[in-house]
This record gives C-alpha cells, sequence and structure tokens, in this order.
C-alpha cells in the first residue's frame, strides 16, 4: 500500500495538522515482545480449536459410509419367491398339512426305503384272490 | 507473496502475521475508536479468516487489500455484535470507547478523539481512517470496502468537516504554529 498524496486528499495546511495530531495520539501502544507472544499464542489456539473438529469429521464422515456400504454389501440377496416352489406340496404341507397329507400317505415314494421294503414284503404275501 | 503463501505453510503463515499484526490492529483501534482489547480481538479473528481462506486466494486483487477487507468486515461484524449487545443486555461496558491505559499519548486527547470518531457514521470513520491515518488510495479504500470512488470521497469529506468541527482547537492550534 502506497501513501496518498495531499494532492489527492486535498488538504489544507490546517487539515494536514489536525490528521497528524490525531495520528500521533490516537494509536494504541506498540506490542512488547510479551503482548507478541500473548497474540500468536492466542491466535494459534483459535487456529486448533477450529482445526480439531475438521480433522475428525471427515475421516468419521468416511467411516460411516464405509461401514454403511460394507453393511449394505454383506446382506445376502432376497430371494424372489418362485412359482414353482409356491405351488409345491411340500410349501402347501408347510402351510395347510392336512390338505396334502392324503396326497403324501398315497405315494409310495412318501415312506422311507425300509418301510417301503417291508410294506411290498407285507402287499406280496397279502393273499387276495 | 501470494506466491509464497500458497502453499500455506507455518512459516509462511507466521511471516504474514508478523508482517501485519501491528497495522492490523491498530486499523481495527482507529475503527472501533480506541477500544484496543475489542481491536486485538478482531485483528485476531481477521487472521483466522485469512489463514482459513489463504488457499482460495486467486491474487486478483493485492493481498494486502485483500487482508484489509476481511479485517474491515471483521470490523463491521464486531461493531453489529456490539450493537446486539447492547441492545439486548445494556452492555454499558462497551457502549463508549475505553481509555486504554496501554495507549501512548495524552489519554484526554485520545479520549476526546476517540469520541469525535465515535460520533462519525461507520463509513465515514472506515473511509477516514483507510486514508488519512493509513494512507491508502482512494482508490485502494474503495477496493477494501468495496465501494465506489465517489461515495467513499464523499463519505471522507463528510468525516473531515465533521472532525474539523468536532476537534476545532487542534485546527486552531496547528493555524497559530
Amino acid at each position: 500500500m502506497k501513501r496518498t498524496g495531499d494532492s489527492e486528499r486535498d488538504l489544507t495546511p490546517e487539515d494536514r495538522q489536525l490528521i497528524e495530531r490525531i495520528d500521533a495520539a490516537f494509536r494504541p501502544a506498540a506490542m512488547s515482545a510479551a503482548r507478541r507472544v500473548a497474540f500468536r499464542a492466542a491466535l494459534d489456539e483459535r487456529i486448533e480449536r477450529r482445526n480439531p473438529a475438521r480433522r475428525w469429521l471427515a475421516p468419521a464422515l468416511a467411516t460411516t459410509a464405509a461401514a454403511a456400504a460394507a453393511l449394505w454389501f454383506s446382506q445376502p440377496e432376497p430371494a424372489a419367491p418362485s412359482l414353482a416352489a409356491a405351488e409345491s406340496s411340500e410349501l402347501y404341507a408347510f402351510i395347510d398339512p392336512d390338505a396334502v397329507s392324503g396326497e403324501l400317505s398315497e405315494s409310495p415314494s412318501y415312506l422311507p426305503d425300509d418301510y417301503l421294503a417291508l410294506a411290498l414284503l407285507i402287499e406280496s404275501d397279502d393273499p387276495t384272490p | 507473496m501470494a506466491d509464497v503463501l500458497r502453499p500455506m505453510e507455518a512459516e509462511a503463515f507466521a511471516a504474514f502475521v508478523e508482517a501485519r499484526r501491528e497495522r492490523a490492529v491498530r486499523v481495527a483501534y482507529r475503527m472501533l475508536a480506541g477500544d484496543e482489547a475489542a481491536a486485538e480481538d478482531v485483528a485476531q479473528n481477521a487472521f483466522l479468516r485469512a489463514y482459513r481462506a489463504l488457499a482460495g486466494f486467486r491474487g486478483e486483487s493485492s493481498i494486502d487489500t485483500w487482508f484489509y477487507r476481511i479485517l474491515v468486515r471483521e470490523v463491521q461484524r464486531h461493531r453489529r455484535w456490539q450493537a446486539v449487545r447492547q441492545l439486548f443486555g445494556g452492555d454499558a461496558e462497551h457502549a463508549q470507547p475505553q481509555a486504554d491505559a496501554r495507549a501512548i499519548g495524552d489519554p484526554g486527547l485520545r479520549r476526546r478523539i476517540g469520541l469525535a470518531l465515535a460520533r462519525l457514521t461507520p463509513a465515514q470513520r472506515e473511509a477516514f481512517v483507510l486514508i488519512h491515518l493509513e494512507e491508502l488510495t482512494v482508490a485502494e479504500t474503495a477496493a477494501v470496502l468495496g465501494k465506489a470512488i465517489g461515495t467513499v470521497k464523499s463519505h471522507l469529506h463528510r468525516a473531515l468537516e465533521s472532525l474539523r468541527h468536532e476537534l476545532a482547537d487542534l485546527c486552531q492550534e496547528g493555524r497559530e504554529r
């Protein structure tokens, strides 16, 4: 910043005198070394006071976003219910066992292998005319 | 200077503060009509804002113009906050400029000048302090204050007129010498 010429300010000698008096009398005392240090320390403290919030805020937000993304992708895909499964007799049995008990009992495959073998043996021994 | 500060190293910022501290406090002191504690507080806030904004300084104006613009805004912010406190809290402590024991010169004269400056409008005081006391050009002052050159000249003229009236005896002393 350069000094302003009097021509630009258009000052009379009285005005110049007045301004010089104001300039000389109305200024703070020059800072002592202790005050300079205190000023700098207070400024550093203000800078530090605002910085910690910024230091942890960004990583915290990033971590939260990463955790949310990991949680989202780690969940299994919800299986779409298939029409075939819905129509299967096992599903109907689960919903209403009585509704399909007859059908299942009539099927030879319904019995386990050992019981099926016994059933076949009994049936073959049956002396039907 | 801007190129030096762009990497925003601690040493560069320390040099930036060191080079402007005294003047920043003095400008704030004069614009706040003699409240030295408030002036230091305002200057620190201005440096803090400058620290945070220096990375975005594009060098479109001189770094001094840029910094003094920040400083003047801080002064204005402080003044608004002070007005609010006076309005709602009856904060009489800051109602009048304080005669600071640490300041130099005649305390009585300093108080009179403080009161005379306090009677100016903020815009007149800003123009007077920057041009007549801090010796910025009218164009630089207009850039700092974000006002037209003609507006600044008008504020300056009225400020000087008012101070001539308020401090007439100082003008008389000048005439007698």
